[in-house]
C-alpha cells in the first residue's frame, strides 16, 4: 500500500524531527521543515498528501501559506497546529481551507487517525485523480 | 498628556503579552518533550524486545535535557517578571533591567526574524529607583515599537547610557512607529522622563514615577 506523504512545518526543529520520525515508525512518508518558505519550495517539486502547519512561525506562518496551498493543490489536505490561545487563528485557518486543527501538545494516535481519515486509502486515490 | 485609563490598559496589556508569550513557549517545550519521550517509547516498541541503539537514545536524552534547560530558563524569566511588582520603589540596576527586557522581547523578535542586542556601556552599574515593572514596561514598549515595522534581518540595539540625574535609552536599528510609540511616549512622560530628538530615544530620571498611579 502506498504511504501517506506528510509534510510537517513548524519552527521548533526538535518538534519537527521527533514527530517526523514517529510518523515514519508508523508507516508514513514524513518530511519536516522549519520555515514556510522551505516547505513551499519543497511542495513545488515533491508530492504530498497532507501538510501539517504550525499557525505561527517566523516569516510565513501557517495562515499565510494555507490559501496558497489550497489554490495550487486543492485536493491536498491541511491540518493546522496551534498552541493554546490561538484557537481563533485555527478557526480562521479552517475558513481558509484546513480540514482539522490540533492543539499542541498533540496526541500521536489522534493525529494518525486524522491522517488516515483525510488521506488514507480511498481518500488518497480520489485526491490523486 | 497621558490618559490614566490608557496607561492602565497599557500596563495590563504588557502583563498579558509577557504571560502569553512565555506560556506559549513553555507549551512548545512541553510538546517537544512529549514527542521525544514518545519517540523513545516508539523505538523500544519497534525493537520488539531487542536492544535499542544506545547512541540514538543518548542523543535523544541530550535533546530532552536541552529542552528541560530551556524550560528552566523560561520559568526563571516568568518568576522574575512576577517579582517585578513586589516593590514599587526599589533600586533597579539598569543593565539587569535591559537584559530582562530583551529576554521578554526575544520571542517577538524571533517571530519577525530580527535580532536584539544591548549595550549598557557607561551605565554598567547604574542604579535608578522606582518600580522594576514600570522600567521593564517602558523598555519592552521601546523594543516592540522598534520591531513593529522592522524588516526581517534587522538588528535592534537597545543602548543605555548614564546621563545627568538619570539614564538615556535609545533603540537603534529601526525607526519606531505605530501605536506602540504613542503609548511609549505617554509612559515615558508619565514616569517623569522626556523624549529625545531621535525617535525611540528617551531620558528617564534617577527616580521613576509610577505612571497612572
Amino acid at each position: 500500500m502506498e504511504k501517506i506523504r506528510v509534510i510537517i512545518v513548524d519552527d521548533e526543529e526538535e518538534f519537527v524531527q521527533a514527530l517526523a520520525e514517529r510518523l515514519k515508525l508508523r508507516g508514513f512518508d514524513a518530511r519536516g521543515f522549519t520555515t514556510g518558505a522551505e516547505a513551499m519550495k519543497d511542495m513545488e517539486s515533491n508530492a504530498f498528501d497532507v501538510a501539517l502547519l504550525d499557525v505561527r512561525m517566523p516569516g510565513l506562518g501557517g495562515l499565510d501559506i494555507i490559501a496558497d496551498i489550497k489554490r495550487r493543490w486543492p485536493e491536498r489536505q491541511v491540518i493546522l497546529l496551534t498552541g493554546h490561545g490561538s484557537a481563533e487563528d485555527a478557526e480562521k485557518g479552517m475558513r481558509l481551507g484546513a480540514c482539522h486543527y490540533l492543539m499542541k501538545p498533540i496526541h500521536i494516535e489522534q493525529l494518525v487517525e486524522i491522517l488516515q481519515q483525510v488521506a488514507g486509502p480511498g481518500q488518497k486515490e480520489q485526491g490523486d485523480e | 498628556m497621558s490618559d490614566p485609563g490608557e496607561l492602565l490598559r497599557g500596563h495590563l496589556g504588557f502583563w498579558g503579552a509577557v504571560c502569553r508569550s512565555i506560556s506559549h513557549e513553555m507549551n512548545n517545550v512541553t510538546a517537544i518533550l512529549i514527542e521525544l519521550a514518545g519517540l523513545m517509547q516508539d523505538r523500544l516498541a519497534a525493537a520488539g524486545g531487542q536492544a535499542v541503539d544506545g547512541q540514538k537514545t543518548a542523543a535523544t536524552l541530550g535533546r530532552m535535557g536541552t529542552q528541560l534547560e530551556r524550560a528552566r530558563r523560561l520559568m526563571g524569566l516568568l518568576n522574575r517578571f512576577g517579582h517585578s511588582v513586589d516593590d514599587f520603589d526599589t533600586s533597579i540596576e539598569v543593565s539587569e533591567a535591559v537584559e530582562q527586557a530583551l529576554a521578554l522581547c526575544r520571542r517577538f523578535a524571533d517571530l519577525k526574524k530580527c535580532e536584539l542586542e544591548s549595550e549598557v556601556a557607561a551605565a554598567g552599574r547604574y542604579i535608578i529607583s522606582g518600580s522594576p515593572f514600570v522600567l521593564l514596561h517602558i523598555l519592552f514598549r521601546a523594543l516592540r515599537a522598534g520591531l513593529e515595522q522592522a524588516p526581517a534581518g534587522t538588528q535592534l540595539l537597545l543602548r543605555a547610557t548614564a546621563a545627568e540625574q538619570g539614564c538615556c535609552f535609545e533603540v537603534i536599528g529601526a525607526t519606531p512607529t505605530g501605536d506602540e510609540v504613542r503609548l511609549l511616549e505617554q509612559l515615558v512622560v508619565a514616569s517623569g522622563g522626556r523624549l529625545l530628538d531621535q525617535p525611540g530615544s528617551f531620558w528617564l530620571p534617577a527616580r521613576l514615577r509610577f505612571p497612572g498611579a
